[in-house]
């Protein structure tokens, strides 16, 4: 079993219900997944969990080793299982007439999403959710942006809505790496993922990060808020540490 | 100045004016629609999209509290419906009560029809009172900002065709462009519906080359765009120097639609 976890943090001056990010993972089978709802659509915040929960649950293969056709299987599943009004979620308050403009308008994530099995890290990345790849001997990779200047107000996502009678989007970027002992694994949600990818060079961050827990988590996204050197957003943070790796076939 | 988030702490307040004399029944800027009917349109589109804008999960959240003021031969609250004679309301009050759902078709598509929102309707009779509504709009979001001081400062939104005809609008407008609250002055942007196809001119940074008085008045009514509205416009493709005016003279339907997404581009939170 991998030494998987993940740490959230609704944004300053909300409450916890009010986080709208999403993130799963299995730390048997090494699948994970996070989202970001984006304030664009409605329903943002279900379909985010939708996704991650369909990620991990379908085990996309084909996603990951064909990006170009499998992704858009795989959300395709996904949107036929969308259900907003389902009693997963909490029951709208909504008139009538905005849950049906929601429908219409779909609801709208970005994705960062992969796997961990014998020895090799996969991923798959829609909009600005980041890995970190933090190797034992202390360098750091990330994917797919690479510094702060890289992110801007108008990422990919992924619609809830079907390809038929819009523009088909990009495929997903992919991401894979063979592993070794003692690499850690970051998926991190944007306002987070853009002061990483400002750290890279700055080993105490990583550093925290590998010993850091609930509450540590918290104190951090409080302090780098208060600081200002974070967007005040919904906050993901999703590690998976490697002792060992069973082997690279 | 101008960046406060606007949020359910610190909601924003949108207020509309809007001319509904006679001569909005005459067509717009040459297209078969009369200026009231395109204005009420383009109006209620508006507020949908607000409203869509500030739905979080399973609710409408009360981010924006929105005002509607017709002025023809009296000035007075122009929503219709349940929320007529209101003069502020809250958007998830706006959203849970719409004078009436209209069903249209959709562009392109006639065969497929939707229904949609409407709160206001068009309305075209009597003369012009810009300064009464100018004045009643001041009488309430005085007390707003007062109660709202550490909120993004208020957007009024003037849509006429004509000059006013109670009077010079422009000491008025001062004084309403006076309210402030801690991030900043109340913002006020104007905008003149054409009944001919003509040359607009939109969001000039001085009065040179505005073809009469009535438009320099107008000009000088109008406060300049946020940094946050310049960026928006820019990135609609529009051509915006620092210090333009939120006033377009001589529109057209796509320039309405186009200073409405403008003037009510806030920073809006986004969870």
């Amino acid at each position: 079993m991998m030494d998987m976890v993940a740490y959230w943090a609704p944004k300053q001056g909300t409450a916890f219900s009010d986080w709208e990010d999403g993130a799963a993972y299995n730390r048997c089978s090494g699948w994970f997944a996070v989202a970001d709802g984006a304030s664009t659509g409605i329903n943002s915040r279900e379909w985010a969990y939708t996704l991650t929960g369909s990620f991990i649950s379908n085990r996309p293969e084909r996603a990951l080793a064909d990006p170009a056709t499998g992704f858009e299987l795989w959300v395709e599943k996904t949107r036929e299982g969308f259900d907003p009004g389902s009693r997963d979620f909490l029951p709208s308050r909504t008139p009538l007439w905005v849950q049906a403009e929601g429908t219409k308008r779909g609801a709208h994530a970005t994705l960062l999403a992969g796997r961990i099995a014998a020895g090799t890290l996969r991923a798959i990345a829609v909009g600005d959710c980041c890995l970190f790849l933090v190797r034992a001997a202390g360098r750091v990779e990330s994917f797919p942006l690479a510094s702060p200047q890289d992110f801007d107000a108008h990422p990919q996502l992924v619609s809830s809505l079907p390809v038929q009678g819009r523009r088909p989007a990009s495929p997903p970027r992919p991401f894979e790496r063979d592993l070794e002992a003692g690499d850690v694994v970051y998926v991190a949600s944007d306002a987070l993922a853009q002061w990483l990818t400002g750290q890279r060079g700055n080993p105490a961050v990583w550093h925290m990060l590998s010993r850091i827990g609930n509450a540590g988590f918290r104190d951090l996204c409080a302090d780098l808020w208060d600081g200002k050197h974070m967007k005040n957003d919904d906050i993901t943070l999703l590690r998976a540490k490697f002792g060992s790796i069973e082997g690279r076939h | 100045m101008y960046d406060q988030q606007i949020n359910r702490g610190n909601p924003g307040c949108i207020v509309f004016l809007i001319d509904q004399s006679a001569s909005m029944n005459e067509p717009f800027a040459g297209t078969h629609r009369t200026k009231a009917t395109a204005l009420a349109g383009a109006v209620n589109q508006l507020i949908r999209n607000l409203v869509i804008q500030c739905q979080r999960g399973e609710e409408i959240r009360d981010y924006l509290e929105l005002g509607i003021i017709g002025y023809g031969s009296a000035a007075e609250s122009a929503f219709a419906g349940r929320l007529s004679s209101h003069q502020l309301v809250p958007i998830s009050a706006v959203a849970d009560y719409p004078a009436r759902m209209a069903t249209e078709s959709m562009p392109g598509n006639p065969d497929l029809r939707i229904d949609r929102p409407v709160w206001v309707d068009p309305v075209a009779r009597g003369a012009t009172r810009m300064t009464a509504a100018i004045d009643l709009a001041g009488s309430f979001l005085v007390n707003w900002a007062n109660a709202h001081q550490s909120s993004f400062p208020p957007i009024v939104l003037n849509f006429s065709d004509g000059q006013a005809t109670d009077g010079d609008p422009r000491p008025i407008a001062n004084q309403l462009r006076n309210i402030v609250t801690d991030d900043g002055s109340l913002l006020m942007f104007n905008i003149n519906l054409s009944s001919a196809a003509g040359v607009p001119i939109e969001y000039p940074s001085s009065p040179a080359g505005l073809p009469n008085p009535y438009a320099a008045g107008l000009f000088d009514m109008s406060s300049e765009l946020t940094p946050f509205m310049l960026t928006a416009a820019r990135e609609m493709g529009l051509t915006v120097a620092p210090g333009a005016r939120g006033f377009v003279y001589n529109a057209d339907p796509s320039r309405l639609s186009e200073f409405l997404d403008v003037g009510t581009r806030v920073p809006l939170t986004e969870h």
